[in-house]
């Protein structure tokens, strides 16, 4: 009873942290896009700078008409927000927030990360596809062929920091870097590098949003939602640019640790600061084009996160 | 116990989903579940690591592959139901055969000494389903049908390959760009060049 009790406060936790990290990233977002642009992002609604605009938003979302288009694959187009929104939630269970803070340390946590992440494109496929919208196929094809892409080169550029700490444990990752005081962005560069652009592409942003690419697919995969079920995809979305850069910031910027702060702090901190450096390139790249993006992540990334790791396991064999 | 039985109730109902729906989709997307249950299944066991592979490489990766196969296909619409293939006594067969391996498995579970092989190879039953259990399994005494599946999978890349790359001879054409850009191993596959055999043993040694 006590264990049931426990793991439905971490889910409560998780659930309250998913729409608060959604209300602040989206008003982050128009406000910076809009230093960016030399405007002023909104204003208006509440607060010195806009600060309440996504409560307006999540108002305006939550009022909206429920629609469902008529040639809708029913199921697939209804589930679709929920099984893209549930591998946002679960891969918090196995985040090092702090040096004694994780809701599941699991032995092997990024084994973990990578398999449930993976579920994100069955969601946004079901979405593509119970549409019943040629847009909202293109989008869900387009995101198949990038997310699966990506996933390689992402997995494998993570694969150097298992080697040089012999645990699969996120944990165990952070301790080590906070042990050595060495963060491994310095030996793994190569790998961080591929870790980061990987990530963008898994994330569907700018340069890579193909999947959505507004000028072309009108919004991709989700432009037959509205209302909360669009919300869904948004939190999603915004939940996994935070879960991502949270694990880029575990495997390769040292975790928790740091001096002063506390680690949970030091955690916000750094993952914030890599979302922030995600959005700005979003607002200031211009889109990569198909045949680019392929080009991109089997040519370049694949082999230098492949180039990665053997080099790593040499250095540590020949040491 | 009951997590195993709803589960195992899980897995079964999803199976039949599989082969109870009309449209292909629905089928793949049954068997995600199906999928999904087995690996659950394999936690329960204190497998977790299969577990967790089971849906990286199962559910994840190859029931997307799946899906765009079927839906580059368009199997959107059921074609009718008078253009199907009447069953003429496969049910009964079907039948026939899941009664025999059911027998089989019961039958081998009664005789047989089927323990749950909760003693790993390298160590006790706490090192059972690790990382490194499994790693030493697969390449310790299980190296050679690992690499065996290797070398078959890859004969089934090359073979996808040449098979999509069409049967003429793509000598004065190359191949198609995208078709070239593609093989998953780094290997290249020139069909006007190269003997078969070679891509086959430059990968199988990776």
């Amino acid at each position: 009873m006590n264990i049931l009790l426990y793991a439905l406060l971490k889910a409560v936790i998780v659930v309250a942290f998913l729409g608060l990290n959604a209300f602040v990233l989206i008003w982050a977002e128009r406000k910076i896009s809009g230093y960016i642009q030399r405007r002023y992002g909104p204003l208006r609604v509440g607060g010195p700078a806009g600060a309440l605009q996504s409560a307006a938003d999540i108002l305006k979302l939550l009022t909206k008409e429920d629609f469902v288009p008529g040639g809708a694959d029913k199921w697939l187009w209804t589930l679709a927000p929920a099984v893209s929104l549930i591998p946002a939630v679960l891969v918090y269970l196995v985040l090092p927030i702090g040096k004694t803070v994780v809701l599941q340390n699991l032995n092997i946590g990024l084994v973990f990360f990578a398999s449930v992440t993976s579920f994100t494109l069955l969601g946004i496929f079901m979405a593509g596809w119970g549409s019943n919208n040629k847009y909202s196929l293109v989008g869900a094809m387009r995101a198949g062929a990038q997310l699966f892409s990506y996933e390689i080169p992402l997995i494998l550029s993570t694969i150097g920091v298992v080697i040089a700490t012999g645990t699969l444990t996120l944990q165990g990752i952070v301790e080590a870097q906070a042990q050595h005081h060495e963060w491994f962005v310095f030996p793994q560069f190569v790998g961080f590098v591929v870790f980061y652009v990987a990530s963008l592409a898994e994330l569907n942003r700018t340069p890579f949003d193909l999947a959505e690419a507004e000028s072309e697919l009108i919004a991709g995969y989700f432009t037959e939602y509205s209302g909360i079920r669009w919300a869904m995809f948004a939190i999603a979305e915004y939940s996994n640019l935070f879960t991502t850069s949270a694990l880029g910031v575990t495997l390769f910027l040292g975790g928790w640790h740091g001096p002063w702060l506390p680690g949970w702090m030091w955690f916000l901190l750094k993952s914030y600061l890599l979302v922030f450096i995600g959005i700005w390139i979003r607002w200031t790249l211009p889109r990569v084009r198909i045949d680019q993006l392929m080009d991109l992540g089997w040519k370049f990334l694949f082999p230098l996160s492949v180039a990665n790791v053997l080099g790593t396991a040499l250095y540590l064999m020949v040491r | 116990m009951i997590t195993f039985f709803i589960v195992a109730a899980v897995a079964v109902a999803a199976a039949i989903g599989v082969i109870a729906a009309r449209n292909a989709v629905h089928s793949v997307l049954w068997l995600v579940v199906h999928l999904c249950s087995l690996a659950v299944l394999y936690m329960t066991l204190h497998a977790e690591f299969l577990g967790l592979v089971q849906i990286l490489i199962y559910a994840g990766a190859v029931m997307i592959l799946f899906l765009f196969v079927l839906s580059l296909l368009s199997a959107r619409s059921a074609p009718n139901a008078a253009a199907w293939e009447q069953p003429r006594g496969q049910t009964g067969l079907a039948i026939a055969a899941a009664a025999v391996v059911a027998a089989l498995v019961l039958v081998g579970a009664a005789v047989g000494n089927i323990a749950a092989p909760t003693q790993g190879a390298a160590g006790g039953a706490a090192a059972f389903g690790t990382v490194q259990t499994f790693g030493q399994a697969l390449f310790g005494p299980y190296l050679l049908p690992f690499e065996g599946t290797a070398l078959a999978l890859l004969t089934a890349i090359v073979g996808a390959v040449a098979l999509s790359a069409g049967h003429d001879d793509a000598a004065g054409r190359g191949l198609p760009a995208t078709v070239a850009a593609e093989p998953a191993d780094g290997a290249p596959i020139d069909v006007s060049h190269a003997a078969p055999a070679e891509p086959v043993a430059t990968g199988g040694d990776r």
